[in-house]
């Protein structure tokens, strides 16, 4: 019995990998325990594998945490830093982009220390809710700071499209740094997961309207969701596959923290459609709710 | 010229415009796939490497132990190191892992930096350490 549980480990040449060898482990050892054990065995070894599994991944998604809140700090530093030391060799441009790279580096922290909250589960930070266009005050500002972001990935930054004249003035009381944050996940996420092929870039952001609620709409035309990963990506920490070969940093909390934002102040972030174009629908209720502490509790 | 290799061109273009401004040469690359396209094709030209470590397999590296990306840049590392064992390598990174950091300690021609460290002028400190200061400043390039 003991040869036939270490076979994997000796196939192995001495590189053990403890997830497989304890699936192997698995297989193998239900033919040796008799019967009415089995499932007891199973299930405990079932349950180391899946503690191993959930500290592997619980340790991945430190790491890509802990990595994206450095990134935005050394951005900011460095760019300042530079600013500081070149400032009169450089052009107004150039230098509007520099202070806009560390506006956004600003808005990225805030949305890694938010991240490090919901994972420690506290309650995430509460503002006064304040009366908001929603369109001007939110959107419209996020758009502005992205498309540079669009631009040094090589995207044409005007296809970040929306249409004011078709967009109706909403205006509700809410947090707006929260808010802020779901749309800033939102829009990062398509300029971060687009094709490679700059052509097809386009993002578009419209509204939508029903008796009880606003529907903002965010829609691109990048590499999708693929079809079961509907709910899935909304959990924490996932990352599809190809999420992760396109853009390796990225602890796979963006949408799960947006979409817990939305349901705190009463409405909600839904996947309308996941593939050409993948959409994206922010449903804001005409009436808000309230948000505490307590309620978040 | 100096091959600067990472993923996120928004994390490092401050260090880029300041290397341009000193003097040097650099060719950023975004994609492993291209980088060592570049390393391979115009080994002569690289004087150095600026190498992150988290970055995307891309399909290099796909099959290998990248432990999903966060390691991709050892990969790369050992390539640079087959291809040129004295070339001089930057290690530009946020990872603060000490086993990464120990893989390169043994490396003479290796300096290991972190970028929420390491400020523009500092890298271009490092830089000369290596290479020497550049005859002329490219102030002009950036004004185009």
């Amino acid at each position: 019995v003991n040869e036939k549980l270490m076979e994997p480990v000796s196939q192995a040449n001495g590189r053990c990998d403890v997830l497989d060898y304890l699936r192997h482990l698995v297989e193998r050892t239900e033919a040796y325990i008799v019967p009415e054990k089995r499932k007891e065995f199973e299930s405990e070894v079932r349950l180391i594998l899946s503690a191993l599994t959930g500290e592997q991944k619980q340790q991945e998604v430190f790491e890509r945490i802990f990595h994206e809140l450095r990134a935005p700090v050394a951005g900011i530093r460095s760019t300042a830093s530079f600013l500081q030391r070149r400032i009169k060799e450089l052009d107004d441009v150039l230098i509007q982009h520099k202070f806009d790279d560390i506006l956004i580096d600003c808005e990225i922290l805030k949305g890694q220390m938010w991240k490090l909250e919901h994972l420690l589960g506290r309650p995430l930070p509460i503002s006064k809710a304040q009366k908001t266009i929603v369109f001007r005050d939110i959107v419209v500002k996020i758009i502005k700071q992205l498309r540079q972001v669009a631009a040094a990935q090589g995207f044409d930054p005007a296809k970040i499209e929306y249409h004011p004249a078709d967009i109706p003035r909403i205006i509700i009381s809410v947090d707006r740094a929260k808010l802020n944050q779901v749309v800033y996940n939102l829009l990062i996420n398509a300029i971060k997961y687009a094709e490679d092929d700059c052509k097809s870039f386009t993002v578009r952001t419209m509204v939508d309207e029903t008796e009880d609620n606003y529907m903002i709409k965010f829609k691109d035309w990048g590499i999708g969701i693929k079809k079961g990963l509907e709910e899935t990506i909304f959990e924490d920490g996932f990352r599809a596959p190809e999420a992760i070969n396109k853009h390796i940093t990225g602890s796979g909390l963006g949408l799960t923290i947006a979409r817990k934002i939305m349901r705190e102040i009463g409405g909600d972030l839904v996947l309308a459609n996941s593939f050409k174009p993948t959409e994206f629908h922010v449903v804001l209720p005409k009436k808000l709710k309230e948000v505490t502490h307590d309620t978040v509790r | 010229m100096i091959l600067f290799v990472d993923d996120e061109i928004r994390g490092v273009d401050s260090y880029i415009t300041e290397l341009h401004l000193s003097g040097f040469d650099v060719s950023f690359q975004e994609n492993v796939d291209e980088a060592l396209r570049v390393l391979e094709e115009r080994i002569d030209d690289v004087d150095l490497v600026i190498l992150d470590i988290m970055m995307p397999p891309a399909l290099t590296f796909i099959d290998m132990d990248t432990q999903l990306g966060l390691r991709t840049g050892l990969r790369f590392y050992e390539k640079i190191r087959q291809e040129a064992p004295g070339l001089p390598v930057i290690i530009l990174t946020n990872v603060v892992d000490e086993r990464v950091r120990q893989t390169f300690s043994t490396d003479s021609h290796c300096s290991f930096l972190m970028k929420e460290e390491c400020l523009p002028f500092e890298l271009v400190e490092v830089v000369k350490s290596w290479l020497g200061s550049p005859q002329v400043e490219l102030i002009s390039s950036l004004e185009n």
